[in-house]
């Protein structure tokens, strides 16, 4: 091509092909001036916002995609963490709920023996009040039936008996009454 | 965008027979513009028309894609406009170098957009065929842009300039000098009067390089000028072609269909046309721009012009 | 052999600059093809390059295609 370049400017006529092809430089001008003017109005019209847009999403969908990657790392981390984590809570859980079922076991033993003893100590205490009560009731019985059965007697004896015979009477019941306290 | 597409490949099937570049005048295309009128000794060519009409439309095309403001939640036309934006990135960024791309991108994009839309501009209907006659003489209101060498070298003079003015601006003075004259020898490898003497073979590669570097403008304006001016040559000797069928009893209706296999072809080209200026106006920046990061090697031992 | 054509169309310079212009646009198309094959190739090859390899051989194919625009241009 270099070469060509010199033998193109040692030997073609430039003058006569650009006069063939009508070659002014006025043209050369306006035409350059409007390509110049069509360049910067393409670039402050469209050219500068759009690149500037497509610069500023393409960083964007950058900085979103780290920011994701980011993300995914702390969520596995997080996810192996949370799974270490939710174990330990598991372990704890069974561990709380075995002493508590131990606890609740105990307690109701010693509920159980406890309603026991209390249970037995009422029996006891009625037991003890129904005896005491037959006592006094027997005793009650007792002195009345006695004190009736001489009242009766004593009626009967009222009725049917003679002076005499009371006396008599009165003095071998005293008697009886005696040898027997003697007993 | 498909529905677009589509509906732009009909507006081509049905209406470009019309495009008629019959403006009456010799064979094919005229090489040059024609001027329509002057304002102060600046000839207004048809060229300029379609060049200023383009522009006008490139600016509200992407106004009405970004319309309701660019947002970080594209709309429909903002996302059209940043897939092409994102892709261009995605193939700029290894050959101008990751620490110049910013500097340089929006120039490259200006470059891509201007250039594509006034391409596919010259496949409308009506290029060369709608004008007035002065004196006699027909006078088209339209011509490709880009089929006019006055354009395609305005372009890439301003392609050369912005050149020097990234170079300087990312790689210093200094790194431009060095990229272009400077003894690139490793100087542990080789004895110190040979790296002297290799200060004066570089110097002499670099004064050739200076040749080459403007053989650029040359050959990026040529390229250019090349393929829309023999494109839309192409469409008009096509159409040409089918006036002869027309003519003809049986197979007159087939005439509309001759041009269109070639607005297909130059649909194409009219696409990678833009793409291959501004890729080979990113390799320039490249060269001398992109070293450190890893992207550099791939340009290096080649002689691009 | 150009000036027999020369003698018969009346005018060597014009048959030069057409043989110029065809040769050059050939080797152009050579070369282009030569870029596109390989390219094939090494999508072939390696699939998942195509989108680097896209590139360098338009690089190339645009790079090649000057010539003809050279020959075409430069030629008259």
């Amino acid at each position: 091509m270099v070469f060509s370049g010199t033998v193109l400017f040692g030997t073609t006529d430039f003058s006569g092909l650009f006069d063939r092809f009508g070659i002014d430089w006025h043209l050369l001008v306006v035409q350059s001036l409007n390509f110049i003017l069509v360049a910067f109005l393409l670039y402050r019209f469209g050219f500068r916002s759009v690149i500037k847009v497509m610069d500023e999403r393409r960083e964007k969908i950058e900085s979103g995609l780290v920011y994701a990657d980011r993300m995914k790392k702390e969520m596995a981390s997080f996810e192996s963490s949370r799974a270490t984590r939710v174990e330990a809570a598991m372990k704890e859980a069974d561990d709380i709920v075995k002493t508590a079922k131990t606890n609740a076991k105990t307690i109701l033993e010693q509920g159980k023996t406890e309603s026991h003893r209390m249970a037995e100590n009422i029996i006891s205490a009625a037991e003890k009040e129904i005896a005491f009560l037959r006592e006094n009731i027997l005793h009650d019985t007792k002195a009345k039936i006695g004190s009736l059965v001489v009242e009766v007697a004593k009626a009967v004896l009222a009725a049917k008996m003679t002076d005499e015979d009371r006396d008599g009477y009165a003095a071998a019941a005293e008697k009886m009454m005696l040898s027997k306290n003697l007993q | 965008m498909a529905k677009l597409w589509n509906s732009f490949f009909v507006v081509l099937v049905f209406v470009s027979p019309c495009t008629a570049h019959c403006s009456g005048h010799g064979d094919g295309v005229s090489s040059a513009a024609t001027a329509i009128f002057s304002i102060g000794g600046f000839p207004v060519t048809d060229s300029i028309v379609m060049g200023w009409v383009i522009s006008a439309f490139t600016i509200f095309a992407l106004k009405f894609a970004l319309r309701g403001g660019v947002k970080t939640i594209p709309s429909t036309g903002q996302s059209v406009v940043e897939s092409i934006i994102g892709g261009l990135r995605e193939i700029m960024e290894p050959v101008v170098g990751r620490k110049a791309l910013p500097v340089v991108f929006p120039c490259l994009l200006a470059y891509f957009f201007f250039i594509l839309l006034q391409n596919l501009g010259g496949l409308l209907p009506g290029m060369g065929s709608i004008g007035i006659r002065i004196d006699g003489e027909f006078r088209p209101f339209f011509r490709p842009s880009n089929s006019d060498l006055n354009a395609t070298l305005a372009l890439a003079l301003v392609a050369f300039f912005a050149w020097a003015y990234f170079c300087v601006k990312c790689a210093g003075v200094g790194g431009l000098y060095y990229e272009i004259f400077g003894n690139k020898a490793e100087k542990s490898e080789i004895s110190s009067l040979m790296y002297c003497a290799l200060f004066f073979v570089f110097f002499a590669v670099g004064l050739i390089e200076c040749i080459s570097i403007l053989c650029r403008v040359i050959s990026l304006s040529f390229r250019l000028f090349g393929n829309t001016f023999g494109g839309e040559n192409l469409l008009h000797n096509m159409y040409g072609f089918s006036t002869i069928l027309k003519n003809m009893p049986v197979v007159n209706y087939l005439s509309y269909l001759i041009p269109l296999p070639f607005y297909f072809l130059e649909f194409l080209v009219a696409i990678i046309q833009s793409f291959v200026f501004t890729l080979l106006l990113s390799v320039y920046i490249g060269l001398v721009c992109n070293h450190g990061d890893h992207g550099g090697e791939f340009l290096k031992g080649e002689e691009y012009v | 052999m150009f000036s027999i054509i020369g003698e018969i169309t009346g005018n060597i310079r014009d048959v030069a600059v057409g043989t110029v212009q065809a040769v050059g646009c050939a080797m152009a198309a050579i070369g282009v093809t030569c870029v596109g094959a390989k390219a094939v190739d090494a999508v072939g090859r390696n699939p998942g390059a195509s989108g680097k390899i896209l590139v360098q051989s338009i690089l190339g194919m645009a790079l090649a295609e000057a010539i003809a625009f050279y020959a075409l241009f430069f030629s008259k």
